[in-house]
């Protein structure tokens, strides 16, 4: 069997990471399946330029696109940015400070060039490995474990998408085919956080057919602290309803599988984010937490969430009934 | 002429299966890359499918009709005999949808048969792949490890029971 001509291109958002970017090209020089590399440098201090870096298309072995926005955008419009220059018949979207573990090369060797509409692999995680562990974070994990998603690559079985659509971590790292994203319309939201929302919902809710592999075949190393965008409290938070809303109206037309799935994955975020965002925000998130709430839940909704989840029911009817302070209730 | 290092074939056979994508049926004593053969207890109707994924060794689905005694896998060591060695070690990463349990032992064939030297520590197959480290020393509670013998091999005895397992890696060594 001769091996399969190299058709993957790589979309890496960068923003001030000339370092990582350097290290990731590095590693994609020596991955033979990559065909293709599109790098967008959202509005960095210092233009990442590939080229400036010192790399050519020759020495990385694929062809080279660079793109600049003339203003931070987010990686979400980045990377639609990156998708539109894109060739290749399939994409992954890698940030800069992503790394590929051996076992990619491995996943792409066997994964067909078409058939497929994404396939979705492990990660790990640097919090982890501080544990002397090596793979995804515990709530991902037991999503794995519950989905049965076992071995190097299978279908992921229709009855087990609303298991893994809820994995949380790193939702942007999946070999896609690109012309499942162009079809489907599949996209980032462009919001500066929260961008892969979208990206990631309407790929489970849109796909016909997903491959799924146990493979750790990217770390993420995770720096607490610092401006990275998932570090950042302020009203860019509040945008993530942009990325919410059409996947609330996607996940109520999917059916009622999803409906708790996606109430444990709003709720879980919703969450996190309180413990982030800046006080002064905080009454105005609840508040918009409130009205997503009450636009999206459909009372046949509710009643499926309580009977499988009184407690999370719970949760919601307290953010369905949260007053700003002051207003009577 | 310098002799090859301990297993030397051992590690060929298990390269060859890292590097290379076999499938099929498990046949009972039917080695399915040099050195390497399931030996399933014959009473049992053992049916199975081995394939062998890029860069990990294999991946395991297995069912009996009738209850097992044994079901083995049986990679064949070319340690030799030397004073300098005084530890054969393994180390294997291994995982299974539902918790399994490996045995690994050291089987040394003798002049009327065999005798099994198992390490101590069992092998627990978990969802999420975990490396399993062990040793067994030459000179401590083995000494047939110590004294030449016919032929060696590594036996993973496996679930009796229908199961599903993957053999991420295998690595053997002598020191």
């Amino acid at each position: 069997m001769s091996p399969t001509p190299p058709d993957l291109a790589v979309v890496i958002p960068v923003w001030n990471d000339e370092a990582g970017l350097e290290q990731l090209l590095g590693q994609i020089s020596r991955l033979t399946a990559v065909s293709q590399v599109v790098v967008i440098d959202d509005a960095s201090e210092r233009p990442a330029d590939p080229a400036r870096l010192g790399w050519t298309a020759e020495r990385l072995g694929a062809d080279l696109i660079f793109a600049r926005n003339a203003q931070q955008r987010g990686a979400g419009y980045a990377r639609n940015r990156g998708l539109a220059k894109v060739t290749a018949g399939r994409v992954i979207f890698f940030d800069s400070d992503d790394r590929f573990t051996p076992d990619f090369a491995h996943l792409l060797a066997e994964l067909p060039s078409d058939g497929f509409d994404f396939c979705l692999f492990a990660h790990a995680d640097s919090r982890v490995a501080a544990t002397g562990g090596w793979g995804p974070l515990p709530d991902d994990e037991r999503l794995w474990e519950r989905a049965g998603a076992f071995g190097a690559l299978n279908d992921l079985p229709s009855g087990k998408v609303p298991e893994l659509i809820q994995l949380t971590a790193y939702p942007w790292n999946k070999v896609y085919r690109t012309d499942f994203l162009r079809e489907a319309g599949v996209r980032c939201t462009e919001i500066m956080v929260h961008n892969d929302i979208e990206l990631h919902w309407m790929s489970f809710l849109r796909a016909s057919r997903i491959l799924v592999s146990d493979r750790v075949a990217a770390v993420h190393v995770v720096h607490c602290g610092g401006a990275r965008l998932t570090n950042r409290n302020g009203a860019e938070r509040l945008e993530m309803f942009r990325a919410l809303d059409p996947v609330a109206r996607a996940v109520a037309e999917a059916g009622p599988d999803f409906t708790l799935p996606f109430a444990r994955f709003t709720m879980a975020l919703f969450h996190w984010a309180s413990g982030l965002i800046a006080p002064e925000l905080r009454a105005g998130f609840s508040a918009r937490i409130r009205m997503f709430l009450a636009q999206h839940l459909t009372p046949d909704a509710f009643a499926r969430i309580a009977a499988a989840d009184p407690d999370l029911a719970q949760r919601i009817n307290v953010r369905l009934a949260w007053q700003p302070e002051g207003e009577p209730a | 002429m310098t002799a090859a290092p301990p297993a030397t074939f051992t590690r060929d056979t298990l390269k060859a299966l890292r590097q290379g994508t076999a499938s099929g049926d498990i046949l009972a004593e039917q080695e399915i890359v040099p050195g390497l053969r399931f030996v399933p207890d014959p009473e049992a109707g053992m049916r199975g499918r081995f394939s062998s994924p890029q860069g990990r060794l294999l991946e395991l689905q297995v069912t009996h009709t009738r209850p097992a005694r044994w079901l083995g896998l049986h990679l064949r060591l070319d340690l030799g005999v030397s004073d300098d060695i005084a530890l054969i070690g393994l180390a294997a990463r291994i995982a299974a949808p539902q918790a399994q349990a490996v045995r690994p032992c050291i089987r040394s064939g003798t002049a009327t048969g065999f005798v099994d030297s198992f390490f101590d520590k069992t092998i627990a197959a978990l969802p999420r792949p975990l490396l399993h480290l062990d040793v067994l020393e030459t000179h401590g509670a083995h000494p047939v490890l110590h004294d030449p013998a016919p032929w060696r091999e590594l036996v993973l005895f496996l679930p009796t029971d229908d199961f599903r397992l993957d053999l991420h890696d295998l690595r053997v060594f002598a020191a």
